[in-house]
């Protein structure tokens, strides 16, 4: 599966690519202008003129031994440029999903407990709403009003403050996330001023799986609670609280479980807007440098991420099934 | 014989479609009476949609009629406070008719069995979950297992038992045996007919099937379009139907034999 799907995007993506004369891909190694006669060594250099399969499995070769080549819009590596850049963006999108999954699964408990009443309507409502409001305008008024008037959040990933800190000599870098490094250098100040920065966009990115998490809960809640177990639970005596959150709830979160794990992916591939509305150094931010700059190999690098990353994402909610649906534990 | 279940001018209805409320009221059980003794067993029968199933709900006291009262040893079980509806919930217990839907597919059997106790603070020992699994015809090796693990019939068997487990008078069994096949049918209705003289317990017995009724029941009832429309001895309501439903629904058996 796993092949089979990075191959199917890659192929894809490069075919896309070699829409773009030699030329214009050559270009962007060159930054002066006056070098511009140097265009066709750069085109011979490169290969960029050869038949697309020659090209394309040139790539792939490098692609096998870990070298996806040289992202010039960030300057290094393109594989150093994921590892620089990727931490960020899982530290916001594991934010966003656990306040999608949390209040997603406990507004659709709410919601499908008290089915067609008022707090059902406001809370169909409201995700609704949110779900209609582009992500960029709720981003702007967010920065608006937490950033403008009240001062409370600040975008960008840490404060001028925490950026010494981090830059520092003292604070050691054991995994890129720098939630968990601040913890392991014991840094309290770095990490509440990440986990401060990290507010606002995690709200915005997560505004629109939300509608989507509190419909599947709902739905899939209403069909537990009209099962026999539910009522023969209720029957035995046991407390509401038991019958909704023990027996019901548990069993209703299957289905979210799937949807959680691809949301997940989404997340991630999708901080695209959130990251450059809000300036957070992260994976996205620079897949749209790469877009901009023509950096192919960015972006090709990029999708290729993007595509094992949905793979892998699958492959979680399968194994978190086993967890959560006794039907199909493993023996 | 002291009497055990009374239901006096039971009625019930539900608002049904109108997404934005005003829906139309749909009346489901209407002037219901009927009245058994402890020990004695009542046969509930009726076309699907008649109100069976509503009814049972009603005397398990899951939902509250519209108008009129259920007597449980002369107590009215929807005025009881928190702590007697909790005494209630003891000596009534139900028995479903799906078994597929009827036992949480996240617990084995040895949580589903011991889960009346817990909730009603009694003590147990593995040795009375033993007990209970043996006395609905399965082995020890069951507690273990999760409830996928078994067929049909078998999960029905653990329903029961889960029924049983704290000793009730009263067992509502809404249809147990309809998504069963016919061997299967065979064998819980033999269950339930030993557990009930074992226990020396009532059972309420919905069917639409009215041999199977006659089988467990002394009294029983023809119920047509949310009304009772004959109630009597088994007997004379299969034998000698006076009524229409009645009769109805004793002829689409009848080809049979």
């Amino acid at each position: 599966m796993l092949p089979l799907v990075m191959l199917g995007v890659t192929f894809f993506l490069f075919f896309l690519t070699q829409r773009l004369s030699p030329e214009m891909r050559a270009s962007l190694y060159i930054q002066d202008p006056r070098q511009m006669d140097s265009l066709e060594e750069v085109i011979e250099k490169y290969g960029l003129n050869d038949p697309m399969p020659v090209q394309y499995f040139r790539w792939l070769k490098g692609a096998v031994k870990g070298d996806l080549g040289y992202s010039e819009s960030a300057n290094m590596p393109v594989t150093s440029a994921i590892k620089a850049y990727l931490p960020a963006t899982v530290q916001l999108a594991v934010a966003a999903i656990i306040l999608v999954v949390l209040f997603g699964v406990w507004l659709g408990i709410i919601s499908a407990k008290y089915k067609d009443g008022l707090a059902d309507n406001m809370i169909r409502f409201f995700v609704l709403a949110g779900f209609s409001l582009p992500i960029f305008v709720l981003g702007l008024i967010l920065l608006m009003i937490f950033y403008g008037k009240l001062g409370w959040f600040a975008p960008g990933e840490y404060s001028f403050t925490a950026d010494m800190i981090i830059h520092g000599a003292n604070f050691k870098s054991y995994t890129g996330f720098l939630l968990i490094d601040s913890l392991l250098n014991l840094n309290f100040y770095v990490f509440f001023d990440v986990l401060k920065h990290l507010v606002l966009p995690a709200v915005t990115l997560c505004i629109g799986s939300f509608a989507l998490m509190v419909r599947v809960m709902r739905s899939s809640m209403l069909e537990e609670l009209n099962k026999d177990y539910v009522r023969s639970a209720r029957a035995r005596g046991l407390s509401d609280f038991k019958v909704i959150y023990e027996h019901a709830g548990l069993n209703a979160m299957i289905p979210v479980v799937t949807l959680a794990g691809i949301q997940f992916i989404r997340l991630l591939g999708g901080t695209v807007i959130v990251e450059t509305v809000f300036d957070y150094p992260g994976i996205g931010r620079w897949g749209v440098e790469c877009a901009q700059q023509l950096d192919i190999a960015g972006v090709m690098g990029f999708s290729l991420m993007v595509a094992v990353l949905f793979v892998l994402g699958n492959l979680a909610a399968d194994i978190l099934y086993t967890a959560i649906d006794p039907r199909i534990r493993l023996k | 014989m002291s009497e055990l279940l009374r239901a006096e001018n039971i009625a019930k209805s539900y608002v049904a479609g109108g997404a934005f409320g005003g829906g139309e009221r749909i009346a489901v059980l209407k002037n219901i009476n009927f009245s058994f003794n402890s020990g004695e067993s009542f046969g509930l029968l009726g076309p699907s949609g008649c109100g069976k199933s509503t009814l049972a709900r009603l005397m398990l006291a899951l939902e509250r009629p519209d108008s009129g009262k259920i007597f449980i040893e002369g107590e009215d079980i929807f005025s009881l406070n928190s702590k007697e509806l909790k005494a209630f919930r003891r000596k009534v217990q139900p028995v479903f008719q799906d078994p597929y839907s009827s036992l949480n597919p996240r617990m084995t059997v040895s949580d589903i069995l011991a889960e009346p106790f817990i909730v009603h603070g009694e003590k147990y020992r593995q040795s009375d979950l033993k007990k209970l699994l043996r006395q609905v015809g399965l082995g020890e090796s069951s507690l273990r297992k999760y409830p996928s693990e078994f067929s049909g019939g078998q999960r029905q068997r653990i329903a029961i038992a889960r029924a049983l487990a704290l000793k009730p008078k009263l067992i509502i069994a809404d249809e147990p045996l309809s998504s069963l096949d016919v061997s299967v049918q065979a064998q819980i209705l033999n269950l339930l007919a030993d557990i009930k003289e074992e226990y020396g317990l009532s059972l309420v017995f919905i069917s639409h099937d009215l041999a199977l009724c006659k089988f467990l029941c002394s009294k029983a009832a023809v119920m047509h379009k949310g009304e009772i429309a004959e109630l009597g001895e088994v007997e004379d309501v299969l034998l000698r139907p006076k009524s229409e439903a009645a009769q109805t629904l004793l002829q689409a058996v009848l080809p049979l034999n």
